[in-house]
């Protein structure tokens, strides 16, 4: 016998454990879901982007122990070095 | 031994190979192109560098940001950045895609820390590609679509012919000025002459350094819009030592400590030191030349074949 409940309540917790976070970049925008409790260190590994700076919309840093939190917009930043 | 990829990054290398570039030709509307030209003579002899805002395939404005120029190089810092994508309307950051920067009087083409900027950018907007820009006081112009590493494909530039009144360009000019007084800082040193016994200034003798190592006087030339007084623009307090800097300072210390090695041996005989390369005499109260045994021409011609500038 299937357990409905239990499966909705599974799919219910696991919906809470993604967030949305809106990433600015130069030349564009778009809304990422990642995990709930993920840290700026790990999204940085995660999408590539060790070499860069994340900024809060009100232009603090954030530091790689930092958590991103739903709803947050976050702006994508490296140097710009020419020659 | 092949390097390792994720599979994650092996579908983006492959994506690479089959992207079309977007962007092909870009026209400049006059007064985006006036506002560029006014930056990139305004600076004088050094680099400028910024973004250009594209909608519907025309460069309809080009923005500085907070930046240090120098004559080879400029540096903004990745706060700088952010600062600019913060500075800028929301519903307009898709557009500020041009990444632009000057080369004073030198050749357009890119640098090597040019393209390993350009990757940089390239994996900060999510390995979207994008078009880059090199200009100069020549109005030559280098402009590529950068896709990856091995595919960057010329974009062909032109300027609309549109008619733009003196007004206009005059308040484009203040702009600009204006602009570059907020977010430009020189990086100078003002030295003393050991031979002359008395301080150099500015625009005779200003020394710049960069960090391959050398420092140089006089680059680039000066042309008619250097009119504007440029102590106008950065006065002499702008000339800043940070810790950041102290290793070019320490640099500066052994060339001038050997400056001074050979202001004395010149004492003694006063032999006629020519430039190594074409033979011309060499002008003895210019440090550069004396330390390089090189005159300026030979050098800018050594660095143009080297490609390290």
């Amino acid at each position: 016998m299937c357990d409905f409940d239990a499966i909705n309540e599974a799919l219910n917790s696991e919906e809470r454990q993604t967030i949305d976070v809106k990433i600015v970049r130069l030349g564009g925008q778009d809304v990422q879901t990642i995990e709930a409790g993920m840290t700026v260190a790990d999204f940085k590994a995660k999408y590539g982007l060790e070499g860069t700076k994340l900024v809060s919309a009100e232009g603090d840093i954030l530091r790689n122990s930092d958590v991103l939190r739903e709803d947050m917009k976050v702006f994508v930043s490296t140097p710009k070095k020419n020659g | 031994m092949a390097d390792k990829f994720t599979v994650h990054e092996c579908l983006n290398l492959l994506k690479k190979l089959f992207e079309k570039p977007q962007i092909t030709s870009l026209t400049i509307t006059k007064p985006a192109y006036i506002k560029l030209m006014a930056f990139i003579n305004l600076i004088g002899d050094y680099e400028i560098s910024g973004f250009g805002r594209i909608q519907d395939g025309k460069v309809t404005d080009f923005a500085i940001l907070e930046q240090e120029v120098r004559g080879a190089y400029v540096e903004c810092s990745d706060d700088a950045v952010a600062a600019f994508m913060l500075r800028i309307p929301e519903d307009q950051v898709n557009e500020w895609t041009l990444d632009w920067h000057s080369h004073v009087m030198m050749s357009t083409s890119p640098s090597s820390t040019d393209w390993n900027n350009y990757e940089e950018m390239c994996s900060a907007r999510g390995n979207a590609q994008f078009p880059f820009m090199i200009v100069n006081k020549k109005q030559e112009v280098t402009a590529m679509q950068y896709i990856s590493e091995n595919r960057h494909p010329a974009i062909e530039m032109s300027v609309e012919a549109t008619d733009i009144s003196a007004e206009e360009i005059t308040e484009i000019y203040n702009q600009c000025k204006e602009e570059i007084e907020k977010y430009c800082t020189k990086y100078t040193y003002v030295i003393k002459d050991t031979k002359k016994k008395e301080e150099t200034k500015s625009n005779s003798s200003i020394t710049y350094s960069n960090k391959y190592g050398y420092s140089y006087q006089h680059y680039g030339n000066r042309n008619w819009w250097d009119a504007y007084d440029e102590d106008e623009i950065y006065p002499s307090s702008k000339s800043k030592k940070t810790s950041k800097y102290v290793d070019e300072y320490e640099e500066w210390d052994t060339v001038r400590e050997k400056q001074k090695d050979m202001d004395e041996d010149l004492d003694k005989d006063e032999p006629i030191i020519e430039c190594q390369y074409c033979g011309v005499e060499l002008d003895e109260t210019n440090p550069f030349e004396m330390y390089y045994q090189c005159c300026e021409d030979c050098f800018e011609d050594l660095v143009h074949s080297q490609g390290s500038v």
